[in-house]
This record gives structure tokens, sequence and C-alpha cells, in this order.
């Protein structure tokens, strides 16, 4: 491979020809060696063109040394506040200084995830995924678009390694390693020996690289052949397919498939190192390949103003490869050379100024005190920080041509500047094979010098990771590194055993919808069903795509039929079937039913009180008797709003008077209440359709105000609450009409109102809980992120958030929250400009149609910022569709008349007798907090506890 | 957290403005001492292998070449690169694999071995028979040579 050691190979090779030759005549060489078969040659030893001379498990040894390697964690390192950050560089230096007289080899280098494997991948997990309908776009043209749209970029993953020194090697254990073929057969014990020796070495080593801070783990062999590769064939592009890794120990021969892979030369003095593969995937291609290394350095204040200084490279769009020697100095060594230093400081400023009489310069003045200062940080306190390191980092870049290699060697000077230098040394092939593991350094030149802390801040392993690779493209990250971010909102369910719940919250126009019907459309296409509650109806409009159209129901509330928002129906009744996989399928579907009948109760209990006036809902007595009431009439699914009015007449307790006057109150709505009490022997819920995607709308609901107390709303303002909340109980009842496993999505917009009402944590509890045994993922869109949080135990439940742009101060303070991001440590900035416009285009007449921006946290610890991008040509018509603002110019304002279902009128006979086990119905009632409810009401202490109304007022 | 090498301690310029109370009108650093009277050294020795004899001209021309020497060597190094790594790196320069323009290996001729239909076989013995079967053979053997020359590495059979 490496052109130095061609000339040995072609002399070894002319010599086992001299020596074939010579073999026929000599007969003497036979005898001597006896095995070999007359005719057969010499078979030429053969020596590795690099150092590394075999590798055991992660130990690689050269001929002088043995290293261990250890692959280290990622860390996140974008929202986190700035103690966080200072922790993990301390825990990174203390590692570091109690490596105390070692050498360390850190090596950064990338294994790509070009979109195309995204695509293999997403399209492997599009399970039953939604059929083709002729003359639309086709899910394979889609595919195509989306690798169109983010062609060339790649998900690369930075890995970082790092190589310890173990020990080094003496003439003993080269010996045995030369003889162990001969050993093998007579002394087994001795050719381990030397590994052996040092097992214990070993074992410190990964506990102290394996604690908090570098959390680094032994390096697998498929890793170490990955390292190796990328070293060997530094700047080519990633073997498409590696050559299968032994499941013994490589022995010299074996580094042969590294070093044969590529071959490095160069001119003399040139600026870059040509690396030519020879052998698997990148046989003929040639990369140009410049070599940099870290010069000198400014002050960097590192978590507070700058990156990392080895991640800031990250922002490249290209990879860049690291490595850096790093050798750990031990206290006296460096106290004497301090001591040198001060003493040619001081007689430097002797000469000055008492034989020449001269003035001395300042940086000598500013040397001395440099000194002390590190003197200082090096005998005070008990921590290692202060600890010195000699280090040489060294950076590769790597392109086609000669010419692009150095646009990217300038881009990283430009990237550095002014604080840091990158410098581009000669000797480019010397240094470049300093990047494989096992060689030593080429030269000292560009010497850094520093503390533990110092190299600890360079945080290699900082990563901008966000989302996965296998879900839906949902656009790029914006902060350190632009990288494809792809989100598959079941993985946390089927992987990770999480809650399915994510918080969307954004401001007015911070494109909300839009990221929303992006999601929904691409999972659509990807094969999951979706029921979206959207009250003010625009997302309706994606029913009429007409790939979609086919699969998708718009139904508009407010002109359904009678009884859809029955409070009795709207809470699904359990299947037998869907708990056969539990301990006893009977009993744990009995204790459902009771839960299910006391949410019924509850929902009927909260939706009538809501709709009393808020004079009379205030009063314990009306608690008392509308609880009384909804025990009479049962948690059957038949029942029906209009029973419980029957029931309030009924009372005949010392409250009887008061029972009629709240059954006059409700009787008076009754006509507005008809979609929540059927007609006779009329059931919406018989007709059972199919469809992938359901859009509820209820567009001319009137809603309250935000930040209107609950004392103020009208009796319309009441209704649309409540019927909102029995709208988002339906959609949730959608999930169980489908099988358990299939990936199914619920979408509520203007998710304010369930901090609104009580049964809302009841819902969300409901949600959590079922999203991951049901396989949903629940979106829950709102402007104020204070709605979310007023939900009792929703921020621990959740699983991921999208923020988008928020302008008040407390409202980005609560987007950090549910973030779960530190408060008060600058990110609210961020979310207040988020898709911020620049300030000159304020008066543009030119719509803002720049691609809005969100921070996404996954819930798998990623939390970024992203943008979101849907600007694929394929996407056109999903973006025209989605386009929520409003346009009085727009062509031929479409007049989409809302399809009204209308199921068939059965008679619904629910024949079977409803029985309430008691011990579950207490159990039940507990659980959706109907107990607490009574025994507050019985003990007169004002009933309404609701925490969201009083909140608001 | 401010961070920052300790690269400033280790930049003294450490200088000699000259003898104590005569100060030279330029500042030299030690390493510039060395490195001139080194190339002084050299040139001296050049020139009197070249022939020029030794006086006041020729050491002042001496002189003069040596400074020029001295400035152009001092300027490429510093304290980043010192004059040992300077001259490291220019050996791995010499020393690195240049880019392989002749090929080597290619397709395997066999056009260039002789192939005869019939083996030779043994003549009637005469005197001028065998003088002449003497020089064949020994045509024979050179070609033998040459053959073995050309065909080498391929496998000879046992």
């Amino acid at each position: 491979m490496f052109g130095r050691r061609r000339d040995r190979d072609r002399r070894s090779a002319a010599h086992v020809a001299q020596h074939a030759a010579a073999a026929r005549d000599d007969r003497k060489v036979y005898s001597k060696r006896g095995r070999r078969l007359p005719g057969e040659q010499a078979v030429p030893n053969y020596t590795p063109s690099i150092s590394a001379r075999s590798i055991d498990g992660h130990l690689l040894r050269t001929g002088q040394e043995v290293y261990a390697w250890y692959r280290l964690a990622p860390q996140r390192w974008s929202f986190r506040s700035d103690s966080q950050r200072q922790d993990l560089i301390a825990a990174i230096a203390g590692q570091y200084a109690e490596l105390q007289g070692r050498w360390m080899h850190l090596r950064v280098t990338n294994r790509p995830y070009p979109i195309r494997m995204w695509a293999e991948a997403h399209v492997h997990n599009a399970v039953r995924r939604l059929p083709d309908t002729p003359g639309t776009l086709s899910f394979d043209d889609y595919m195509v678009g989306e690798q169109q749209q983010l062609m060339g970029r790649s998900m690369a993953e930075k890995e970082v390694y790092l190589g310890v020194q173990v020990q080094t090697r003496n003439m003993m254990d080269r010996a045995v390693e030369r003889a162990a073929p001969v050993l093998r057969k007579v002394f087994p014990d001795a050719v381990d020996a030397e590994l052996v020796a040092i097992e214990s070495e070993i074992d410190h080593l990964d506990q102290v690289i394996g604690s908090a801070g570098l959390e680094g783990r032994p390096a697998t062999a498929e890793e170490m052949s990955w390292l190796m590769h990328r070293s060997c064939s530094l700047g080519l592009p990633a073997p498409r397919n590696l050559p299968a890794v032994p499941g013994a120990p490589w022995e010299p021969e074996d580094l042969a498939s590294f070093t044969d892979a590529a071959d490095f030369h160069q001119e003399p003095y040139s600026p870059t190192v040509t690396v030519r593969g020879r052998t698997g995937s990148n046989a003929g291609i040639k990369r140009h390949v410049a070599v940099l290394t870290v010069g000198l350095m400014h002050g960097l204040q590192i978590p507070e103003q700058d990156d990392p200084w080895v991640q800031r490279s990250d922002r490249l769009p290209a990879a860049v490869e690291w490595s850096a020697r790093i050798y750990v100095r031990r206290p006296e060594e460096v106290s004497g050379e301090l001591q040198r230093q001060m003493s040619k400081v001081r007689s430097q400023v002797r000469h000055y100024t008492d034989e020449h009489e001269l003035e001395p310069p300042q940086s000598l003045a500013r040397q001395a005190s440099r000194v002390l200062e590190i003197d200082d940080e090096m005998t005070s306190g008990f921590t290692a920080l202060g600890t010195r390191v000699r280090s040489w980092w060294r950076l590769a870049v790597s392109g086609p041509t000669e010419r692009e290699a150095l646009r990217l060697a300038q881009g990283l000077l430009d990237l550095y500047k002014p604080k840091v230098a990158i410098e581009h040394p000669e000797a480019q092939y010397a240094i470049a094979r300093e990047f494989i593991p096992g060689e030593p350094l080429s030269s000292s030149a560009y010497l850094r010098r520093g503390s533990v802390l110092w190299a600890a801040s360079a945080v290699p392993t900082a990563t901008a990771e966000v989302g996965d690779r296998r879900g839906i493209l949902l656009g790029e990250t914006v902060t350190a590194t632009r990288r494809p971010v792809a989100w598959d909102p079941w993985m946390a369910q089927e992987l990770r055993d999480s809650s399915g719940l994510t918080a969307m919250v954004a401001g007015l126009g911070a494109g909300k919808s839009f990221l929303g019907g992006g999601i929904v459309y691409k999972t659509l296409r990807a094969g999951a069903h979706w029921t979206l509650l959207d009250p003010s109806g625009p997302l309706a409009a994606l029913c009429e795509l007409p790939e979609l159209k086919p699969y998708a129901r718009p139904i508009n509330l407010l002109n359904a039929q009678a009884g859809i928002l029955n409070p009795y129906r709207v809470v699904a009744e359990p299947q037998l079937d869907h708990f056969m996989d539990e301990e006893d399928p009977e009993r744990a579907w009995r204790r459902e039913r009771a839960l299910a009948a006391a949410t019924r109760r509850r929902l009927v209990l909260d939706v009538l009180s809501g709709l009393v006036p808020f004079e009379v809902a205030r009063l314990p007595q009306t608690r008392i008797v509308l609880l009384r009431a909804v025990r009479t009439v049962g948690g059957r699914p038949d029942a029906h709003p209009g029973q419980v009015f029957e029931a309030l007449r009924r009372d005949a307790s010392e409250h009887h008077e008061h029972a009629v006057v709240v059954a006059d109150f409700l009787d008076e709505m009754r006509e507005r209440m008809s979609l929540l009490i059927p007609e006779q022997d009329a059931d919406p819920y018989n007709e059972a359709r199919d469809d992938r995607l359901t859009v509820l709308t209820m567009a001319g609901l009137n809603l309250p105000k935000d930040g209107v107390g609950r004392e103020h709303w009208t009796d319309a303002e009441a209704l649309g609450v409540e019927m909102l909340n029995l709208a988002a109980w339906l959609t949730q009842r959608s999930i169980y009409e489908r099988p358990k496993d299939l990936r199914k999505g619920v979408w509520i917009d203007e998710a304010f109102f369930l901090s609104e009402v009580p049964t809302g944590r009841v819902l969300m509890n409901r949600f959590a809980r079922d999203s991951r045994k049901w396989n949903v993922r629940v979106l829950l869109s709102s402007q104020i992120p204070a709605d979310f949080l007023k939900i009792q135990g929703f921020v621990t439940l959740l699983d991921s958030v999208f923020v988008g742009r928020l302008d008040d101060d407390n409202a980005q303070a609560d987007a950090l929250r549910l973030l779960k991001v530190p408060v008060g440590a600058g990110y609210e900035q961020v979310v207040a400009s988020l898709g911020r416009r620049p300030g000159g285009v304020r008066n543009n007449l030119e719509r803002d149609r720049a691609p809005r921006q969100f921070i996404f946290g996954d819930g798998a610890g990623g939390v970024e910022r992203i943008r979101i991008d849907f600007s694929g040509p394929h996407l056109e018509h999903l973006r025209n569709s989605l386009d929520t603002t409003p346009d009085a110019l727009r062509e031929g304002a479409e007049s989409t008349e809302v399809e009204v279902s209308s199921p068939p009128q059965d008679p619904f006979a629910y024949a079977e007798q409803y029985s309430d086990e008691y011990d579950d119905e207490l159990a039940a009632d507990l659980e959706v907090g109907l107990t607490d409810e009574l025994v507050d009401s019985t003990h007169g202490e004002g009933g309404n506890r609701r925490p969201g109304r009083e909140g608001v007022a | 957290m401010r961070v920052r090498t300790d690269d400033e301690v280790y930049r003294v310029d450490a200088v000699w403005l000259g003898p104590p109370k005569a100060t030279f009108p330029w500042r030299a650093r030690y390493v510039a001492w060395g490195v001139g009277i080194v190339v002084f050294l050299l040139v001296t020795a050049v020139q009197r292998q070249v022939g020029f004899g030794f006086d006041f001209i020729n050491t002042g021309w001496g002189f003069v070449i040596t400074i020029a020497l001295t400035r152009f060597i001092c300027s490429r190094i510093s304290h980043e690169r010192p004059l040992s790594s300077v001259l490291t790196m220019w050996a791995r320069e010499l020393t690195s694999p240049r880019e392989t323009t002749s090929g080597r290996g290619g397709a395997a001729s066999a056009a260039r071995i002789r192939v005869n239909q019939q083996r030779p076989r043994k003549r009637p013995k005469n005197r001028a028979a065998k003088r002449e079967s003497a020089a064949a053979r020994s045509q024979h053997r050179r070609q033998q040579d040459r053959r073995q020359k050309e065909v080498r590495g391929v496998r000879t059979p046992a």
C-alpha cells in the first residue's frame, strides 16, 4: 500500500524467484526444511506496511506498543445548560487526567448513511401502505421525489474512537510474537502471556474510559475493522462491503486486507496527498486529501460562547476526519519544564535590563505571569484538572480533485477564523499516515500544549442528532450541522416502550398546521391510519388530495347525525378479544368495562355541569344532584344524557327542588344539544367504515377567547368547549376500532380545551396508557404551552415535542419546560427567533414563504432546531392544500362542500345486560376521580375543584 | 469558562543582543546564531573546495552568503516549526512515495516461448555430427537460459 515499503516487497519477490530457481539445484534446502514438496516455492514472509502487527479484541499491537481502542458515546450538546456542559467537560478532563504518562490517539471518523439507505429502510418500514390510486402520485414516485429533494445528502453518523496506550513492548514480547507459530505447539501459554499479563491494566482502563464523560466501551471487532479501513483508505468513500470480520485475532498477514485497499502517493511539496483505491467498491477511485493541523489558539469561552472546538468542524458540508495524538504528562515533568522556562524568561529580562540597559519586551512579563498561573493551577485544589498535555491535532478533508480538496481546506480555515489558526503543513503523506492506528507521530511540528481541561473542551463526541433513520423526512437540522431529519412516529412505541404523546406548540402562523399536515400525509402514505380533530376545518382539504380521496372521509360534526357526540358512546366499549394476551383475559376485560362505565359517568357529569350556567354549577347542591342522577342512569353504552334529565326530575332527596331547576336549565339547551342525544332507536355508530383518514371538523363552533375566565363564557361557548371535549373522546374511540398492532394516529388541533375540562386529564392518561399498547401517535397542538402544563403530570407523559415560534416571554419559558430544556439559560431567544423574518422586509408585499423552523425534541434524548422542508416538487399539491393563509386573489376560491356522513339508521340493539362488578366499579371510580368528587361535594366544600377553570379565572 | 493553551509560555524569544554594554544593531535568536555558525563553516569549507583562497575579500563574501542563507533558513522556522521538525518534514517529503507511471504486471504473454513440433532425437554417431551436435547443444543451452528468463514467474513443472 504505502510506497516506502514497496521496494522491500519487490526485493522479497525477486528473492523468492531466485530462491525458487536455486532450490532446484540445491537439494540441501529441501532436506533442511524437509516439509516442502519438490517444486513448491518458498512462501515469502509478509510484513505489513503499517506499524500495526496484530489486533486482539480491542487491543492493537505494534512492534513497540499495545493500544486499547474504545468507541466513545455521542453526547448531546445543544439545548443543555452551561452547567451541564461544564460538568461534561470536567468529567472528560478528569478521565484524561487519570491517564497520566500515557499516549492517546483520538480518531474521529464517520459512517455514511446515504439517503438511499434511508429510502430502503423507509420502504421496508412502510407496512400496509396506501394502495396507489391510478393517475395520482404513486408511492414509488413519492419515494423518488423524497430522495431527489435530498440528493447527495447524508445522515452520516460521526464515530469517535480513542486509543489509549496500555504499555510498551519489550524485546521478549516481540521475540515471542515472532516465534508464535512454533511456540503455540510447544508452549501455548507463552504466546498469550503478554496479553494476559496486562489484563488488570486493561480492566482499569476500561473502567476509566467507560465512566461518565467519555462513556467509551471497548471497540468491537467490526468497529476495529471499520476504523482500520477508514484510516488506511483515508478520504475515499466508505466501502460498500467490508470483508467479513474474523472470529480469531488478526495476524500480520490479515492486516493486508486493510493496507491493500488503497495506496497513497504525492509529489514533493504538493499541497495534497493522493489516495487511490485498489480493491472492492473503491477500486480505481482517486481522492485528493488535504491534511491540516491545528495551530495557535486564542482563549475560547467554551460552553458560553464558542462551540467545542473539534465539534465546530461539523459545520463544514463535508466529512472531516480528525486524528489527535495526546500525551498526558506527569506533573513532575511539567514543573521541571516550567522552571526552565521561568529561568529562561528571567535571564532574558536580565539580559535586556542589566547587560544592555534596554526595556524588555512586554511579552516576557506576560509569559512570566502565565508560568506562575500554570504552576498555581497545577498545585492548587484536589482535582487533577491542572494536569498538562502535549498534543498534535490533525484534520483531513478530501475531494475528487486537488482543487476541491483545497477548497474544503480553505473552508475549514475560514470556519475556525479568527480564534483558531488552522495550518497547512508540508509532508502531507507523512502526516496522513498518522491517521492510521498504531503509526508513530510523523513530525513534532505544531505541538499544542495545554491542560486536560483544554483538551477536554474539544468535545469531539458532541453531536447534533435528532430523529431516527427510517421515518418520514421532516426537514433538516439548522444548528451545528445540516443533516436530514427523519422521524418515525411509531418507533417510540414499537422499540423504546415509551408513550406516543407529542405536543406541538407554536404561535399563530408559525407553521403548526403545515407540519402536522405533512406528518399526516407522509405517514398515511407509509401505511398509518389517522383521525384528525380540527375544529376550524382547513385540514379537511387533506381529504381532497387525489391520492388520499378514496381512503379519506371528512365529517363536519356540527352537521352530523344526532347523537354522534353522545357522551355514553364516545367512550369505546372494550372487546374481550383485545385482552387475550393478559394473564386473566376475562378479569382484565371486566375491569376495563367497569373503567369505561366510570369514565362515561364522569364524562356525562363533567359535560352537564359544564353546560349549566357557571353560577349554578358552582353550587354544591348542583354537583350532588347531578352526580346522583348520573349514578342512577349508570354507565351503559346505550344510555344518553336525556335519561339523566329524567333522573334529575325524579330526584327524591332533600335537593329535589334544586334538581328540577338544574333539569330545567339543561332542558332549555336541549335542542342545541341534539348532537349529544340520539334520536329514538337510532345509533350513529353502527356503520363500520375502514377509512385511513378521518377528519372531524367543527367549523362554526363558538369557542371562548384565550384567557377569558369560565365565569364569563356564554352558553354557546360553554357548549362549544364541551362538544370539543366530546369530539376529542370520539377521536380517541377510533383507536379501539382497529387492530392493536396497526399504526394509528390521532391529531387534536386547538387542544387547549383539554386543560379547561376536568376530563381532559383523564383523556390524557388514557392516551398515554394506551398509545403504547395500541400503537398510537397522539399529536396535540396548541398556541399556548401553558395549556399543556396545566394538565397535571402531562410533561412526564410526553414523548416528543415540536416548538415553533412564540413571542410571549412566559410562553417561551413554558415551551422550554415542555422540551425539558433548562429555562433561563438563554434558549428563550432561540424560541423567539425561530423562522423570524429579517427586519428589513417588514413592509414586504410578498408573503413569507421561508420554511418554518421548530425545536424538535424526539423523546430519545435529541433536541435540535430543525427546518421543516416539504419543498420537493412532488409535494406541491400537498403544500397548496395545507396553505391556510387567506388569499383573496386566489383563483376560483373553491367551495368545497364538506361531506356529511349519513350512516344508515339501523335500530340499535344492545341486548346483553350490562353488569358492573362492585370492586371493579369502585376501582374504576377511583381511577377517573369520581369518588373524590362525591366525597368533596357531600362535604359541601364548594364542589368545583376543577383546576383548569380556576386557573383561567 | 475560558480555556486556553499553554503555548505562550513556550514561545519565549531567546535573543542574544551582543556582549554586555555592546548592543548589536540587530536582534537575533540564539538559534539563528547557531545556524549562522554552522552555515559559515559550511560556506568556508565549500569556498576552500572550490579553490578560493583564505583572504579578506573571500571571507567577506562568505559572511554575506552566510547572512543571506541564515536569514532564509530562519524565515522558515518558528516556535511552531522548530528547525528539527522542518528538517524532518523535509526528509519526509523526499522519501514519500511517488506516483508510479510505468505499468506493472499486465497480461501474460506466451509469444516469446519457442515452440517446436518435434522433440530433438538422437543423431547417428560420427565425428562431424558430434561436433555439430556439441555446437547445437551449446546454442540450445543459451536459448534455454533465455527461455528461463522469459518465463520467470510461471510455475515450473516439478
